[in-house]
């Protein structure tokens, strides 16, 4: 059989050249029409014979509307499935065979590799003289990169005759279960060379593989939306994030920054030019779960948002989820950014350093003992008062101001066995920024973890981890009648148990977390002896967040599998602590307490317990696309208070407790993902609906700091989100990209039963962040082999704004009137950003590989603004600015090398 | 051994060249939005009562445009104005112009632990009526301080100036709802007999009448019989900013080094003395919740990080007529002051006070208007 196909393949590349029936486009053909019909009305039309047995096709039908379409794809669409396959002898010649192990497929393929020059592998898994009974066999292992040895997550595993594949996690596991037999496999991953496999697989067994880097440095620009190109996995609305593409996007002074890379992603949006955080599908900045090796990060900004606080240098990979958030994820409604940091290199020391106008980093990695224990650590500190200073700005305190910030990540890993292995990190964050001669900020962050992964046997893996967090931030007024120190802290030791277990088509999870939160709300003391300031010190909070998780992602068929989870997430508040008791139906001041519980150290205040269901689902309609559908429940119990649009480094996390309840998400999307020129496009649209319930608001002019009635303060409602998000992607060719849309809305509704609970009269109004229209586009275009044309532009509706509408005047004070909150919007944010980049020569035994990139930031100058402040002219009444903090166009140069 | 040791010092190196024409990058502009014309503006009512005698005062009038425009003509006038108090006592106001309305009884006096309701009825049938304001005991302020700074301005010229602060207890009370107003007198003298006016390429005397000086049939300045009422004046000045208590400024009640204004030093506040005022009111909850409001916009002003200022919650609610939206403050309180001077004893330097500089030569009621008078206030001494 095998010589026989050979011989067709080599007889049809011979007459590759003439002319192809098989590019003939479907006009007027209705769905379930019989395929013979169609074959014999097309030998009748054109001159074109098809050779097969009436047996074989005599079922088949056109399965969907096919217009359009080109015989080729439709006999692609309705074969695969089936055993047949089509060989084109000559332009007028389609010989119809049957091939129930997909050799055609299989040999088809390879003569396409060869013919392209790809470095083929053949391996032998198993005995093919003792081969196993089992019709199905598992094939197991692990993908990394060849320099650093560190696992590549989201690397595709495809089976190119079957049509089927798998994609690896972020341990860089992949799992996959076969028919015994020969097949052609593909790992891919992007920047890195694709390896094919000539696989002969006869029993269980497991196929590593290390994936090398392409010698272009510059391959690509965009950040890769893997649910736009992955038809094979159930992942919904996942991005995962190679910190080389990000290094490689145009950006602000050209510092690489994974936090402003996602705001460019369909679904996520930002309040403003630099600032702090993102937002997900309409939800609030604080919804965000961002974890950095696992520990939760409570602030992620440098200079208040200028900057992310993670070292693209430190940073091995990312993903974010902004629906089809699995199980294991909890605490947070909106999305989850999970960071990993960068593993020490098993086998070599590298090092790397880089200066820049703004900050300067080093870092280093390798094995103490090599293959054993391992080491990375890297190091970033800034010296930016200058860019402070450069601010032209009529806003003298920000011109006249100070800023500082450093960063250091650490990370030790142990591999005791093949089998298990242990990872001890550690992670600082400093920021401090001051207002002359008014008040400095401080805000840092301490975070440590140590891993302990092993493996029982082939199918079941367990993880241990803890970790201990801290975040903490000062305000430091200036010595004198009014001079202060406040200082927040927020402390949470946290430790998790996974079990992983993985047979057949199942791959199933089980975990438990939990997490000790220690509030230090707020320490507020005179800083001299002539400071009229008082003593406040804010009783201490604590409380346990737990879950316990279970998920399967189960591949019923290759046409469809399935993602289920399921958290049970406990909260309880306890003591220590006090809980004021109000007059019912009045509203909860001073003046309306009746009582006070009081809780002794330890005791339970208030506790509560939620079902998350999550459920991803996905069905592969044909060989280039697939249907996806989720659900997600999340629940909240740790909610920003913040009463400005900006989010400040002295806003407060705060538990919720006896009045404050936990905010839950319903989620619910559904996309339709394909693929088409032969891969090289790939493109999803994607809708959501997501309902919030308990969403925390705040009534006007609520006083949030160093309050220990804040419940009085904080309003609870609801909130809608709904969106649908679309992107594209030209993937191959001298000219690559993405253009995106989205068009999504964020609703709240405050409605409490007393006029004073109320927002807007208790009628819905535009959340924060409510901007309909979100494009980007991004793109690179190779100019010659050496020198590459990058861009992106983002175009946002500007965000919704309370502004003064009238003014009145009481006892000789002129008072300015508000409109409704969020009445209005500021100005749509849009900006262009352009660079050039110039390539060294490609010979990869050069000693170094360099190139240069030249960029500009905001090239159209356009004054976005990253607030809308209020500034009291004459009379006294404030009228809005904007304050635009890169309000011109930013060019920039660096060279890049690698030795 | 040399692929071996290039391996060994593998390495990234990045140099970033960055922007450097890049000079100033950030800007402020006004930013306008398109919001409602001056015919939906608000009606405003202000109104106070407290334990002292009366006649007390409320005043109608129109909010005006955010941009100060419209802010003539806005007083409104109404059919009806009254109070009715927890008894069931009705006491009527007058409309002594239009939109400025007087109690008519003049033994009518707040009385604490009584409450009063504020009712308006607009010629057009709108009514509105405030929620109940009890009238809780004043506490007392205890002590004015003085604290001399210099202040360096941002260009680099300096100034003298007190920063006063005052000490005030809450009496007994636990809830700690007050208002403090600060208010400064001084004394000024000025020259209006030397006004001139021009004539052909000089300058004329033109004195006014209250100057005690008129021009002579030879074109001269000659004294007149009449002694001058606008040499001498006195000069109020407020803080704009309310101040409010809150809970980072009173320990067992009693409220410390609470800062009021600042007095700044220059030869008109010290021809001779300044008398710093402190008034602390007694507050409910409602005006509480007012008067905070507008203190905390008047500080969020120039806060970048744009805190999201609401609305000023008014204590009236419409209970009749066409819907039209009302802001304002009915409130009922007691108050008590406290005054010290400060005089140029106080100093620590006479020479810090500048004295050159031009005359005022205007009748000195012109100096700041509306907040000048030649009326001598009872508390000034000589």
């Amino acid at each position: 059989m095998k010589h026989f196909i050979l011989a067709i393949l080599l007889f049809s590349c011979l007459e590759g050249l003439a002319q192809n029936p098989l590019d003939i486009r479907l006009q007027n053909q209705p769905i379930g029409k019989p395929l013979i019909t169609l074959l014999t009305e097309i030998e009748n039309t054109q001159s074109v014979r098809f050779y097969y047995l009436d047996e074989w096709l005599e079922k088949l039908v056109l399965t969907t509307d096919f217009n359009g379409k080109t015989l080729r794809y439709v006999l692609e669409s309705i074969f695969s499935a089936s055993e047949i396959q089509f060989i084109e002898i000559d332009p007028k010649t389609i010989v119809f065979v049957k091939d129930p192990t997909k050799e055609l497929a299989r040999y088809t393929f390879l003569a396409e590799a060869n013919q392209a020059r790809k470095n083929i592998e053949k391996i032998v898994v198993g005995d093919p003289e003792n081969p196993t009974k089992k019709e199905m066999v598992t094939l197991r292992g692990k993908i990394t990169e060849d320099e650093t040895d560190d696992p590549l997550l989201g690397a595709n595993i495809l089976v190119q005759n079957l049509f089927t594949g798998a994609v690896t996690n972020v341990n860089g596991d992949y799992t996959i279960t076969l028919p015994k037999g020969s097949h052609i496999l593909t790992i891919n991953y992007v920047n890195y060379e694709e390896k094919v496999i000539d696989l002969d697989l006869w029993n269980d067994g497991t196929l590593s593989w290390q994936l090398q880097e392409k010698p272009r440095l510059l391959e690509e620009v965009v950040i890769e939306d893997q649910s736009s190109k992955e038809v094979t996995t159930s992942a919904i609305g996942l991005v995962q994030l190679s910190m080389k593409n990000i290094k490689m996007a145009p950006s602000f002074l050209g510092v690489a920054d994974i936090i402003k890379q996602i705001q460019n992603l369909p679904g996520v949006s930002t309040v403003g030019e630099a600032a702090s955080g993102f937002n997900v599908r309409g939800g609030s900045v604080d919804q965000n779960l961002i974890l950095y090796d696992g520990m939760p990060v409570f602030n992620s900004s440098h200079v208040f948002g200028f900057f992310s606080s993670f070292n693209a240098d430190a940073v091995r990979d990312a993903s974010f989820y902004r629906g089809g958030i699995p199980a294991r994820y909890g605490g947070r409604i909106s999305s989850v950014l999970d960071i990993r940091s960068k593993e020490g290199d098993p086998e070599k020391w590298n090092f790397s350093a880089g200066i820049g106008l703004l900050s300067t980093q080093a870092a280093a990695d390798g094995p103490l003992k090599k293959n054993k224990s391992l080491l990375a650590a890297s190091f970033r500190t800034t010296y930016s008062d200058w860019l402070l200073k450069a601010f032209n700005s009529n806003y003298v305190d920000l011109r006249d101001a100070g800023a500082a910030f450093s960063d250091g990540s650490i990370k030790f890993s142990q591999i005791f066995s093949p089998k298990s292995k242990l990872i001890l990190s550690g992670y600082i964050s400093n920021d401090r920024f001051n207002l002359q001669p008014d008040s400095t900020f401080k805000w840092n962050t301490y975070l440590t973890t140590g891993r302990y992964d092993f493996q029982l046997n082939d199918q079941i893996a367990v993880a241990l981890s803890a970790g201990w967090g801290k975040y903490k931030y000062n305000v430091i007024h200036p010595v004198d009648i009014t001079g202060f120190d406040l200082s927040y802290e927020l402390t949470y030791p946290t430790g998790k148990a996974e079990l992983f277990y993985k047979r057949g088509r199942h791959e199933a999870e089980l975990g438990i977390q939990t997490t000790y939160y220690d509030f230090e709300p707020g320490t507020f003391k005179p800083n001299s002896s002539i400071s009229n300031k008082k003593n406040i010190d804010m009783p201490n909070q604590y409380s346990w967040e737990s879950g316990f998780f279970i998920a399967d992602s189960y591949r019923m068929s290759d046409q469809i599998s399935i993602d289920g989870g399921l958290r049970l997430s406990y909260f309880s508040r306890i003591g220590s602590g006090t809980v004021y008791l109000y007059e019912p139906s009045t509203s909860r001041i001073s003046l309306n307490i009746i009582d006070s519980l009081v809780y002794a150290k330890g005791e339970k205040i208030k506790s509560y317990v939620n079902l998350e269901p999550r459920l991803g689902a996905r069905w592969q309609v044909s060989p280039t696309a697939s249907i996806k559908v989720s659900y997600n429940r999340t629940v909240q119990n740790l909610h920003l208070i913040s009463n400005t649009a900006a989010v400040t480094p002295v806003d407060i996390w705060q538990p919720g407790g006896y009045y404050l309840k936990p905010q839950k998400a319903d989620q619910f999307s559904v996309g339709y993902f394909f693929n088409f020129k032969e891969n090289t496009y790939d493109a999803f649209v994607e809708t959501y609906y997501k309902k919030i319930q308990n969403v925390v608001d705040f009534r006007d002019g609520a006083v949030l700091l160093l309050n220990d009635k804040i419940e009085g303060e904080l309003l609870q409602g609801s909130a809608r989100t709904y969106g649908i998000e679309m992107q594209i992607n030209k993937k191959a060719g001298n000219f690559t990209g993405s253009l995106s849309y989205t068009f999504s809305r964020s609703f709240r509704t405050i409605n409490g039963e007393l006029d004073g609970d109320r927002i807007n009269n208790g009628e819905e109004f535009r959340a924060n962040f409510d901007q309909p229209h979100n494009l980007n586009l991004n793109w690179r275009h190779k100019l010659t082999r050496r020198y590459y044309f990058t861009g992106n532009f983002s175009y946002n509706t500007g965000r919704p704004v309370t502004v003064p509408v009238t003014a009145f005047s009481y006892e000789n004070i002129n008072v300015t009137s508000f409109s409704k909150r969020n009445e209005y919007r500021i100005p749509d944010y849009h900006r262009l950003d352009l660079g050039l980049m110039l390539e060294g020569n490609h010979k990869r035994d050069k000693l170094f590989h360099g190139n240069w990139v030249l960029s500009v930031y905001n090239v159209y100058a356009r004054k976005n603004p990253y607030t809308v402040y209020f500034e009291e002219l004459d009379k006294g009444l404030l009228r809005p600015f904007q304050l635009a903090i890169i309000g011109t166009a930013v060019p920039s140069i660096s060279y890049n090398m690698k030795f | 051994m040399l692929k071996h040791s290039i391996y060994y010092n593998l390495g990234i190196f990045r140099l970033g060249l960055a922007a450097l024409l890049m000079l100033s990058i950030s800007c402020v502009d006004r930013i306008d939005f398109d919001v409602d014309k001056p015919d939906k503006f608000d009606v405003v009512i202000e109104g106070k009562i407290n334990t002292q005698p009366g006649p007390y005062y409320v005043t109608i009038t129109r909010a005006f445009d955010v941009e100060g425009e419209n802010i003539l003509d806005r007083l409104i006038s109404a059919q009806e104005v009254f109070i009715t108090d927890d008894a069931g006592e009705k006491y009527a106001y007058n409309e002594i112009t239009k939109g400025i309305f007087e109690t008519e009884d003049a033994n009518f006096i707040g009385e604490v632990g009584r409450s009063y309701v504020l009712t308006v009825v607009l010629r057009d049938g709108r009514i509105y009526e405030s929620s109940p304001e009890t009238i809780n005991e004043p506490g007392e302020v205890e002590n004015i301080n003085f604290e001399y700074n210099l202040v360096t301005n941002p260009d680099l010229t300096i100034k003298h100036e007190y920063n006063v602060t005052f000490d005030a207890n809450a009496g007994g009370r636990t809830d700690y709802y007050f208002l403090w107003k600060f208010k400064a007198t001084y004394e000024i003298k000025t020259n209006p007999e030397l006004r001139t006016v021009s004539c052909g390429e000089s300058r004329c005397p033109d004195p006014p009448p209250c100057s005690g000086f008129f021009v002579g049939t030879d074109g001269q300045l000659v004294e007149s019989e009449e002694p001058c009422t606008c040499c001498e004046c006195w000069v109020d000045f407020y803080n704009d900013t309310p101040i409010v208590s809150d809970n980072q400024l009173v320990a067992a009640g009693n409220f410390v080094g609470i800062e009021a204004g600042i007095v700044p030093v220059n030869r008109w506040t010290f021809y001779d003395k300044v008398y710093v005022e402190i008034i602390q009111s007694s507050l409910t909850p409602a005006a509480y919740n007012f008067w905070k409001a507008i203190k905390d916009q008047k500080e969020a002003g120039n806060n970048i990080f744009q805190p999201i200022i609401g609305q000023v919650p008014s204590n009236f609610k419409q209970i009749a007529g066409d819907p039209g939206n009302v802001v304002g403050l009915f409130y009922a309180t007691a108050e008590v002051s406290y005054g010290r001077y400060l005089t140029k004893s106080d100093l620590p330097s006479e020479n810090i006070i500048d004295n050159s500089g031009n005359p005022f030569t205007e009748d000195c009621r012109l100096f700041v208007p509306a907040f000048t008078t030649n009326i001598r206030p009872p508390f000034w001494v000589d």
